[in-house]
């Protein structure tokens, strides 16, 4: 039996987004590089056309461009930036005790003033993941248990990998050479 | 001590949607509606500009191009995001949730135990003070805590009664009951 006690903060988040951000930030870049292009190009037309012209009725949509084409700029900075995603903790306490061993992984939230006690059977789970620093238990696709590897209480790291290895076979994922 | 068998099924469903949604939730969600048309009207009338002044002014063609782009995006953005909730809500109407949970509630605190389709079990015990909110709609009532929502009907107690869970509810929870 492997039993670890985990007290969540950021940098739990931060190695989960770590781990999940590639296709999240592509999907999120895309729409906005192109946008940006959009409005820089409109801009860049404006103002040529503005010059060639000698009109001073179209200041207002160059500005409008670039100001949109800036704004455009400014969430891609952000979003490169991003070291969490849109993970976040909840707004009370609690310790989690995650047992492996037996027919069920089994999670023990304790709260100040609330106890949760979930059992998954194994088959009902996603993915186990393996990095560096992390294991990652995936009970739904985009939900996870997020345990680092000094938190085991009971058991040692070598222990839980082969026991995910044989409950979990090909969705245990090793990426230990991820650092993470 | 109050005991309550809840069977949960699409009444449960469609009375947690009812209390979720007020009318200014119905109206947003109609506003998007709205926004999506309007931008419709208004990329078609661009483009149509566009092929009416086709001979004219380069400049104006390409200003009546990028809004109706912009338009166009903003159109389909709104009616994605409508088609999105609005299918979220079908979805919650159409399912049969078929789910067993029991409720205890005793002096301090209240105890949920339910046991999914797939096996996966949960048990939670709260004290009162870990009760987000309270909120009841007909016969049915809502307790929202850390981690859980359950709903069910007054004619589910089947040690107790309706009178002496709504003292209890008053009582511990005082103005975090909500009547809609």
């Amino acid at each position: 039996m492997v039993r670890a006690r985990v007290t969540y903060n950021d940098n739990h988040l931060k190695a989960l987004y770590s781990l999940t951000k590639k296709p999240y930030v592509i999907k999120k870049l895309i729409p906005k590089i192109l946008w940006t292009a959009v409005c820089l190009a409109a801009g860049i037309f404006f103002l040529r056309a503005a010059i060639i012209l000698r009109s001073s009725s179209g200041y207002i949509w160059i500005a409008l461009a670039f100001t949109f084409a800036a704004l455009y700029i400014r969430d891609i900075i952000k979003l490169l930036s991003d070291d969490k995603g849109k993970n976040k903790l909840p707004p009370y306490q609690y310790s989690t005790e995650l047992i492996f061993g037996g027919q069920a992984f089994e999670i023990i939230k304790t709260g100040e003033n609330f106890t949760v006690h979930r059992d998954f059977p194994y088959g009902t789970i996603n993915k186990a993941v393996e990095t560096m620093n992390y294991f990652f238990i995936f009970v739904e696709a985009k939900k996870a248990f997020i345990i680092h590897k000094s938190e085991l209480t009971e058991g040692s790291v070598p222990e839980l990998e082969y026991f995910l290895a044989s409950v979990f076979g090909k969705r245990f994922v090793d990426k230990r050479s991820v650092k993470i | 001590m109050i005991r309550i068998d809840s069977h949960r099924t699409r009444a449960h469903t469609r009375a947690e949607i009812r209390m979720m949604f007020s009318f200014r939730e119905v109206m947003l969600l109609l506003g998007i509606l709205a926004l999506s048309v309007l931008c419709f009207g208004f990329c078609v009338y661009t483009v149509y500009a566009v092929v009416k002044y086709r001979e004219g002014f380069r400049y104006a063609r390409f200003l009546y191009l990028t809004a109706g782009v912009a338009g166009f995006v903003t159109a389909v953005t709104a009616l994605a995001r409508f088609v999105l909730y609005s299918a979220a809500a079908v979805v919650l109407f159409a399912a049969n949730p078929d789910i067993h949970e029991e409720l205890i509630f005793e002096d301090e605190g209240y105890t949920a135990r339910n046991t999914a389709k797939n096996g996966v079990t949960f048990e939670g015990r709260y004290h009162y003070s870990a009760v987000k909110k309270v909120t009841t709609y007909k016969d049915f009532i809502k307790i929202e805590s850390p981690e859980h929502s359950s709903v069910f009907r007054l004619s589910e107690i089947t040690g107790g009664t309706a009178e002496e869970l709504m003292a209890v509810l008053a009582g511990k929870l005082g103005d975090r009951v909500t009547h809609k």
